[in-house]
């Protein structure tokens, strides 16, 4: 397949390349998702825990 | 040579310049310490990709495609799916999240935070900054010897050099100068490593064509890689042989898996300031590493083909068994001439834009969380963390002095090794299970580290040997020696430590969390607060 002569390694040839596109696909839907806490976490340096211990 | 450098200059002053713009832009301790944690989405994902890749994955790993052929595919298929898609958004965007709720500013402080111990914190801090060295030595040494080669600059100066150039932007300007030469330096890597695999493509009359005149050179394996059981460049390996264990065991398994640990590169998703930046960040990291690995095992198998066509060698004999001097071969002999400045420069980026990761995150090791943390110390911290990394520096540069040259593409696989067995369990589990408690945290990560650091000082021969300290105890350079040659346990010599050090690792995490008083539900809470 592909001139590889192991379909394994033509398989990871062509994951390679799905993986990626998968990646791309991702960016894409979920370009302006945010998440949930969003507003809150802009809000950044509060509540510093004061209780760690060694 | 005036061509040289004058690109060189001009490279210098973008890269100058965006240190000023860091420099500039740096007020306090979090835009040292996390770029301000408002990052662009681009510069994050390219800073990320650029400090993931270095001339190591790119010279190193790409002369080991050139020896071992396609399945080194399968690290690449790994960096993009485990390095990348998994790594940002099953921990970054909790990483991020839960940084935010624990207002932490380094990822060993991460960790000391959410299991409320000075200790996890204090001794995530040592190993990064002990070892991180090591790493960045490496990287410094291959991009001085490259130095050397290509300006005939003389090896120490360049190494002094270098260092110079990098301190002066990463000591300045924090994270913030860090993450925009890196995307400029990324920028630059991707595009020159797409041309090179296009190039070497076309040469060879197309996709198909290039792989089966791969395939067909199975008969030209060297010798010595026969007999190791290696079949071929398309062919792969036999299962379970010496050669299979170290491709699979140590680059696929160690390399792959280990980046998800990495401290350098889990920092950056808290430099943004919500998920959307990580989502689109996967789009440009999917892209830039399939153009970086991908490109680079595919066109180190391939120069096996063009290396024998013009000279009747493969890829190995042509660089005299320097696996690391095959792409910088590849790139003079075979690409045009002023594909080869360019190059040089591309790699220039690509060790720079690591080695600067490598010198914020071990002066943050030593100066926030060692110094200010675990020893409890006042002080400006923007002044102490760059302290740190002026430590980090000189450190770096007396092991760059001292180690050999072939030792790039084996410190790259041990420091990711030592860091997924020392901080995966307790960072995955930390950030996924609420049950893990602070004594398991410890435990797994001293215990990972231990196991991770005997098995490499007397088990994996390519280390044990070099080392010295298991001929010098027990008059063998393996244990695995002392055992039935073939048998199970003599392979452990070619076994990654990981196979063993991680599944010890995860096991001493679950067990004692299940063995221990559940963590304080208040503090729970806090840390789940945006999950």
């Amino acid at each position: 397949m592909l001139g590889i002569a192991s379909t394994e390694l033509a398989w990871a040839y062509i994951l390679c390349i799905l993986a990626s596109l998968l990646c791309v696909v991702y960016g894409i839907v979920k370009w302006n998702d945010t998440g949930v806490y969003s507003d809150e976490l802009r809000d950044l340096d509060d509540d510093t825990p004061q209780n760690d211990r060694a | 040579m005036a061509i040289k450098i004058i690109l060189a200059v001009v490279y210098l002053l973008v890269v100058f310049w965006l240190g000023y713009k860091g420099w500039r832009e740096t007020r306090q301790a979090s835009d040292y310490l996390l770029a301000g944690r408002r990052m662009n989405p681009f510069v994050m994902a390219m800073s990320y990709g650029a400090t993931f890749i270095s001339t190591s994955a790119i010279i190193g790993f790409g002369g080991a495609a050139a020896m071992y052929g396609l399945p080194l595919l399968w690290l690449t298929f790994l960096n993009i799916m485990v390095g990348v898609f998994i790594a940002m958004v099953f921990l970054g965007k909790r990483t991020r999240r839960m940084g935010v709720a624990l207002d932490a500013h380094t990822f060993p402080e991460l960790l000391g935070r959410r299991y409320q111990s000075i200790f996890v914190q204090a001794f995530a801090g040592v190993v990064v900054f002990l070892f991180i060295p090591v790493y960045a030595a490496a990287v410094l040494i291959g991009i001085s010897r490259m130095l050397e080669v290509g300006l005939g600059i003389n090896y120490a100066t360049a190494l002094f050099i270098f260092t110079g150039v990098l301190a002066l932007y990463v000591v300045s300007g924090g994270l913030k100068a860090v993450m925009y030469t890196d995307a400029f330096q990324g920028s630059l890597m991707f595009v020159m490593m797409v041309i090179l695999v296009f190039f070497t493509y076309g040469k060879l009359g197309g996709v198909v064509e290039a792989h089966q005149a791969l395939t067909d050179l199975a008969p030209h394996l060297p010798e010595s890689l026969k007999s190791a059981g290696m079949l071929g460049w398309t062919q792969g390996a036999e299962a379970g042989s010496p050669i299979w264990l170290v491709i699979y065991t140590t680059m696929v398994y160690g390399v792959g898996i280990g980046v998800l640990a990495q401290p350098q590169l889990a920092v950056r998703f808290m430099t943004v300031s919500s998920d959307r930046e990580l989502n689109r960040g996967v789009l440009f990291g999917g892209v830039f590493i399939i153009a970086m690995t991908g490109a680079a095992f595919v066109v180190g198998a391939l120069s096996n083909a063009i290396f024998f066509a013009q000279t009747g060698q493969v890829a190995v004999q042509a660089a005299e068994g320097n696996i690391d001097k095959i792409i910088p071969l590849f790139v003079s002999q075979v690409m045009p001439g002023w594909f080869g400045v360019l190059f040089l420069l591309a790699m220039f980026a690509a060790a720079m834009s690591t080695l600067s990761s490598h010198y914020h995150v071990g002066g943050t090791s030593l100066g926030r969380d060692f110094y200010e943390r675990g020893l409890r110390s006042a002080g400006n911290p923007i002044a102490v963390t760059r302290v740190g990394v002026a430590i980090t520096v000189v450190v770096t540069l007396l092991w760059g002095l001292v180690l050999p040259p072939s030792v790039i593409a084996r410190a790259t696989a041990f420091f990711f090794g030592l860091c997924a067995a020392a901080f995966l369990p307790a960072y995955l589990l930390g950030l996924y299970w609420k049950g893990m408690t602070r004594a398991a945290a410890v435990v797994s990560m001293v215990g990972g580290f231990a196991v991770s650091f005997f098995y490499l000082l007397f088990v994996h021969a390519k280390e044990s040997a070099a080392l010295g300290l298991c001929k010098m105890v027990f008059g063998v350079e393996s244990l695995a020696l002392l055992a039935e040659k073939g048998s199970g346990w003599w392979l452990l010599q070619f076994t990654d430590p990981n196979i063993i050090a991680l599944p010890v690792s995860f096991i001493l995490a679950v067990a004692v969390s299940l063995a221990t008083a559940k963590p304080d539900q208040t503090h729970i809470e806090r840390c789940w607060r945006h999950l």
